[in-house]
């Protein structure tokens, strides 16, 4: 159907033509077509297939080039984030492995098995494509890295014309420059072009551009020129390098992951239970000590609880170097080492006598921090070695008041041989009960509580947070300082003046918003307008229409 | 207090639905009208690629679109007061549970949508986001009652730290909500030929729905990173792969693509605007993840 175009339709045609980047860009602009500081290279350049055969050298150049333009692409960029946010999506999805299985083979085997009735003969595949430990696996990481990658490439290929950008802009443009362009006007002033210019220059400050020239054009250079002046003012000119900083940062947080697990001298210990009154050696390059003076809970009358703390005295070589109650959401920390209260439970005082001498074996509150499967299904368990720790004791308690095998003040204990996993003997003991087995009498002496901590030092956290602040501070300038610049060629037309206008912008930053107001200046100072591009004017409709 | 949020907010909703429905019929009237006007326009305007300007026209503003901006208004003023009675109900701000967290998203999404109507003179938004915003009223009014009740917070929860964290999330939440409502209009919004009169042209389109990004993307860093330290400050650990903030880091990466794919020129138009649509939808997803992501942030008895 062939319909005839109204004006409204050309107007609409070319704006879509231009927005979708059919017309030729600009050449003297320097900006990509909708006014964008950096022209992003959409498709390689191919590179014509070389009349002879290339040498050895040569091959080695051009495939690097074909590599570092590979990293160069945003479009890479993008897939690369996308497979990222796809990946992360299976990993809120799917079940993870916990944290404390993937060191031990046996046990990790145990928790894949649990899956089939859910995955039935999918498991082993989706095991074998890391799948349940998708934030470890290999292939996440090496996506990150060749994130990482394309970051740096695309940085450093693209500062240079970028610094240059935001120090050398072109301000003196011929007239053909203002013909062409997504945001144009021109405005026509009945006064002589010296006063118009100064009008011009006066708007400009007003809308609080920085003004950097103000020239009369030399006669001569072209015909037009006599008595004509040129323009260039801009804002925020330095903002645009801000996506530099953001992009920067972005390295840094990887850096500073990596930081934090394998160069820094960085402990995380997250299963380190006090029993109230025991001591506890922190381990590492540490001398440290750790006592606990009770854990306190706090509940609210409906049974949750409102609160729950330790009192923890910490000892260095012996002296005591800090003291402090620990909440959830107070920590202490000791020369980077952070203490966080992070879990609580029951501890369970074991003595331990050899039969023949009488002599004390072992004497200690057993922390029961673990979850046991040998008497229900989550007991609470703790173990401690004996006989150089060939041997292992588990000490269990019930699971709840309502738990079938153990009774509530009962604890169940259970002895292996560490060398096989083979159980000697399993006992169940009330308090102040002993039992005797292979020599030695085992008794259970009472129940305390005690304070679950997390102990760690991570250096990698200070290099992420100068990373958050790069990229934050990034963003702030790409997108809240918005960089313009703007031409303008003042000449004399019949008796008074005409102002050619043009604008630009990387990321249109209200663009057309700006050329609308200061043409309104202009009009009040006693302009016509005469010509606008179409965005200028649907901006003034949509004004005209809802209110200025 | 209980009582007066749950009252606040059914009025709210209702006012906004009316809302909606002001806007619909402006929307629809605007298609009349603004025929008539690019008719005019076709007349005085040449083919070249400036227009000469003759004397402004100054439009009259529809009656539909003002009904429906006072009644959004109000609208926003009963979901203020809901979250206002909620907060001095429980003594904190309220964002401890889906309830609380679902009533302030409503109102997050009902202001920003004023406020973004305001800026770029749209009232046609206000026939996509109403909708929004009544479905999450709705959605909110029907959550288990057990939910209104007022229980106290447990002891992680209590930091300031988590109060800004949930804050900022409603926010970014709210206006990526808009941009949304800005994505569809674009997409419903014909790309050559005739555009259709009732609608903004895609520019502008394409402007609100970049400006909600530019607005969201760094509140949803500053999310991620509040959460991060009161996680290094309660659990020792500033990431830990928990399901919730690992859908909200799906969510801010989804918008980070999006920033790239509108300054390319082959991927701004129709497949920006669909990542748009896409980020909203994990938005949503992160929004829900409670119910079935599990980890640090099954809090509140959700
Ligand atoms: C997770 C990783 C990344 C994030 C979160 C991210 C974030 C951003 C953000 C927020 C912007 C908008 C700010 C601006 O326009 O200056 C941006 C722009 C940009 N990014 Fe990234 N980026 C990432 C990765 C990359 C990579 C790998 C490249 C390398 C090709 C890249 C290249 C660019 C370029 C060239 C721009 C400027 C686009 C323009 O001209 O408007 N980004 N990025």
């Amino acid at each position: 159907m062939a319909t005839r175009l109204t004006g409204a339709d050309k107007r609409e045609e070319r704006r879509r033509r231009v927005a979708s980047g059919d017309m030729a860009a600009p050449a003297d602009s320097g900006y990509g077509i909708q006014g964008r500081a950096i022209p992003i290279e959409e498709k390689p350049h191919k590179t014509p297939p070389a009349p002879v055969a290339p040498t050895s050298q040569e091959r080695v150049s051009s495939f690097g080039e074909a590599l570092w333009r590979f990293f160069c692409s945003v479009r890479l960029a993008m897939t690369l984030i996308a497979l990222i946010v796809i990946a992360t999506l299976i990993g809120t999805l799917l079940i993870q492995m916990p944290p404390e299985l993937q060191g031990d083979p046996a046990s990790r085997t145990m928790w894949v098995k649990g899956l089939a009735p859910r995955f039935g003969d999918f498991t082993g595949i989706m095991y074998d494509l890391s799948l349940f430990n998708l934030f470890t696996s290999w292939w996440f990481k090496l996506l990150l890295l060749v994130l990482t990658l394309n970051i740096v490439v695309c940085t450093l290929n693209r500062f240079p014309k970028m610094w240059k950008q935001s120090t050398q802009t072109r301000m003196d443009v011929g007239p053909n420059f203002f013909t062409h362009g997504e945001y144009t006007a021109t405005i026509a002033l009945p006064v002589a072009p010296a006063a118009a210019e100064q009008q011009l220059a006066g708007v400009l400050k007003r809308r609080h551009l920085s003004v950097r020239l103000r020239q009369p054009i030399a006669a001569g250079k072209d015909q037009a020129a006599t008595g004509a002046y040129a323009v260039y003012a801009d804002r925020f000119r330095y903002m645009p390098l801000g996506t530099y900083l953001n992009h920067v940062g972005i390295v840094l947080i990887f850096i500073g992951a990596i930081w934090g697990t394998l160069l820094g001298n960085s402990i995380k210990i997250v299963d380190f239970a006090v029993p109230e009154g025991g001591d506890r050696a922190v381990g590492y390059d540490t001398n440290l000590m750790v006592h606990s003076n009770g854990f306190t809970e706090v509940d609210y009358p409906d049974g949750r609880p409102a609160d729950y703390y330790s009192d923890i005295v910490l000892y260095e070589n012996g002296k005591q170097v800090a003291q402090q109650r620990i909440r959830v959401n107070e920590p202490l920390e000791y020369k980077g080492i952070l203490f966080h209260q992070a879990f609580f439970g029951n501890a369970a005082d074991i003595k331990v006598t050899d039969d023949a001498s009488g002599a004390l074996v072992y004497q200690s509150s057993v922390s029961l921090a673990y979850r046991s499967q040998m008497y229900g299904p989550n007991n609470p368990m703790g173990s401690f070695s004996l006989a150089n720790g060939a041997i292992q004791v588990d000490v269990v308690e019930p699971a709840g008041p309502g738990d079938p095998s153990l009774r509530p003040g009962q604890v169940g204990l259970a002895m292996y041989r560490v060398t096989d996993d083979h159980q000697l003997w399993r006992e169940t003991l009330s308090q102040n009960q002993s039992v005797r087995q292979g020599g030695l009498t085992f008794t259970f002496l009472r129940e305390r509580q005690f304070s679950g901590l997390q102990v760690v030092r991570d250096h990698g956290v200070t290099v992420i947070f100068i990373a958050v602040a790069c990229i934050l501070t990034g963003l702030a300038l790409v997108f809240y300082f918005p960089s313009r610049r703007l031409w303008a060629r003042v000449e004399s037309d019949a008796g008074g003046a005409i102002i050619h206008l043009k604008g630009q912008a990387p990321r249109r930053a209200d663009l057309a918003r700006e050329m609308m107001r200061i043409a309104e200046h202009l009009k009040a100072g006693g302009a016509t307008i005469h010509a606008e591009s179409p965005a200028i004017i649907e901006q003034r409709e949509l004004f005209a229409e809802m209110g200025g | 207090m209980e009582k007066m949020n749950f009252y606040m907010l059914v009025a709210g909703t209702m006012t906004m639905a009316v809302a909606g429905g002001f806007y619909i019929w402006y929307v629809l009237a605007q298609g009349v009208l603004r025929r008539s006007v690019s008719a005019n326009m076709a007349n005085t305007a040449g083919g070249t690629s400036s227009v000469t300007m003759s004397e402004q026209v100054k439009q009259p503003r529809h009656p539909a679109a003002i009904y429906a901006q006072v009644v959004n208004w109000v609208g926003l003023v009963f979901l203020g007061l809901a979250v206002f009675a909620r907060w001095m109900a429980v003594g904190h701000a309220p964002y401890s549970n889906q309830y609380e967290f679902g009533t302030a998203f409503t109102f997050s999404i009902v202001l920003l949508g004023l406020i973004l109507m305001r800026q770029f003179r749209q009232p046609t938004l206000g026939a996509f986001i109403s909708p929004i915003a009544v479905a999450m009223g709705i959605y909110v009014l029907t959550l288990p009652i057990t939910l209104r009740q007022v229980s106290p917070l447990i002891p992680a929860l209590q930091n300031p730290i988590l109060t800004i964290h949930v804050g900022v999330a409603i926010v970014a939440y709210g206006i990526f909500a808009i941009g949304f409502a800005a994505a569809i209009m674009y997409l419903l919004q014909r790309d050559g030929g005739e555009k259709r009169t009732w609608l903004p042209s895609r520019a502008i389109l394409d402007d609100i729905g970049y400006r909600s990004v530019l607005i969201g993307f760094p509140l949803m860093i500053v999310v991620l990173v509040l959460g991060g330290v009161w996680a290094n400050i309660a659990w020792g650990a500033f990431w830990s792969w928990d399901p919730k903030e690992t859908a909200a880091l799906a969510t801010t990466l989804c918008y980070g693509v999006y920033l790239h794919a509108h300054s390319l020129k082959s991927w701004s138009g129709n497949r920006a605007a669909w990542l748009l649509v896409l980020g909203f939808a994990l938005t949503i997803f992160t929004f829900f993840g409670n119910y079935f992501l599990g980890g640090l942030h099954t809090y509140g008895g959700v």
